[in-house]
């Protein structure tokens, strides 16, 4: 029997949240470059040195979404601890902030969303998904925005069979970034 | 013709809804907008901002025209799990008339120094691939498009489907 909870998550989770970003990070990491020449499947040891590594700390995840004004928030799943009661541990995890758009005002914005495998296949990802579906309903937003890559087929199918539109390939979206150095450079004026 | 960009305020929320429907009339989808200044005003500039903004305004000189918005910037402030604290670029708008003065420049420079000033490390947004000339824009800027680079397509889960999902039977 597998029972499982979706909570919100709370200061002292961090740490696990940090470790569950690693491993969606990595997972993605494969996705984005697995249609790329460059991708070297050795190197997954070697992830931690790869360009989409993840640069956030636990710090950084504790002033960000638990200070005044939090830049995200998150939802936790969690499992009972095997042979410990009263003990849990995560083994999911949803993050999301409230986005605006001028035509419709809010939307909920889904960044990041995963299960640890071993524990998929027992509704967990359609209970979080419920949850934030909810959260949206409840906040007055419109829709909820994610991004995929396109050759992450299982995810794709994931939310195309849960009603999600591809805004890319309908209507022609492409997500654009200016990163770091490029900020810079612009706010120096030049 | 001096502009100076500055944060948006409550009172400028008519004429910012004036700009934004000009986009969508523009586009022919003036129907596809469903919110009004009074909404813009109450998630901008109540409790808890739903957004951020910056206008491009005709210096206080030219009196006979002193307060009119030429352009805006709208966006908010959002998190990535790669690089943690990030801004989003919803809309960059100038007026057509005065296009071609660099006032899109001065409004991305603002955008720019508030991202930074933040502690943000990336500056996201979304262009209509149909869009050549915003394209060219950004591109030269030195924007990367995610898109086409990494394979990133934007997925929207709309109002139908957020209800199925949260179960209220509709």
């Amino acid at each position: 029997m597998s029972c499982f909870r979706i909570r919100p998550a709370e200061p002292q989770d961090c740490p696990e949240i940090l470790r569950l970003i690693k491993y969606s990070v990595k997972t993605a990491t494969i996705d984005e470059t697995s249609n790329s020449n460059l991708f070297i499947r050795q190197e997954l040891a070697a992830y931690e040195n790869m360009p989409n590594a993840v640069k956030l700390t636990e710090k950084d995840l504790l002033e960000d979404g638990f200070g005044e004004h939090p830049f995200y928030h998150c939802l936790i799943a969690e499992v009972p601890k095997e042979g410990q009661t009263g003990s849990s541990c995560i083994v999911g995890y949803a993050m999301y902030y409230f986005t605006y758009d001028p035509w419709i005002g809010k939307l909920l914005y889904l960044e990041d969303f995963y299960v640890m495998e071993p524990y998929r296949g027992l509704g967990i990802g359609s209970e979080i998904l419920k949850r934030l579906s909810q959260i949206a309903i409840k906040t007055n937003c419109s829709c909820m925005h994610f991004l995929v890559v396109i050759w992450n087929k299982p995810s794709i199918e994931y939310y195309v069979r849960r009603g999600a539109l591809d805004l890319s390939t309908e209507e022609g979206w492409h997500l654009f970034r200016f990163d770091k150095e490029n900020l810079l450079r612009m706010a120096s004026g030049e | 013709m001096e502009c100076i960009i500055r944060p948006a305020q409550s009172a400028d929320c008519d004429h910012l809804m004036g700009m934004i429907r000009e986009i969508a009339e523009y586009h022919k989808l003036l129907d596809e907008v469903k919110i009004n200044s009074q909404v813009l005003r109450v998630d901008g500039f109540g409790g808890d901002p739903f957004y951020q903004c910056l206008v491009a305004e005709l210096a206080r000189e030219q009196e006979n025209k002193q307060g009119h918005l030429m352009g805006y910037a709208l966006f908010f402030f959002g998190y990535s799990v790669n690089t943690g604290r990030i801004v989003y670029l919803e809309n960059l708008y100038v007026v057509s008339e005065f296009r071609g003065r660099g006032i899109g420049k001065k409004l991305m420079t603002e955008v720019a120094k508030v991202a930074l000033a933040r502690g943000c490390a990336e500056l996201k947004f979304t262009v209509a691939e149909w869009n050549g000339r915003a394209l060219a824009w950004y591109r030269q800027l030195g924007a990367q498009d995610k898109t086409e680079a990494g394979g990133w397509h934007c997925v929207e889960l709309g109002g139908e489907a957020l209800h199925r999902l949260a179960g209220d039977g509709r």
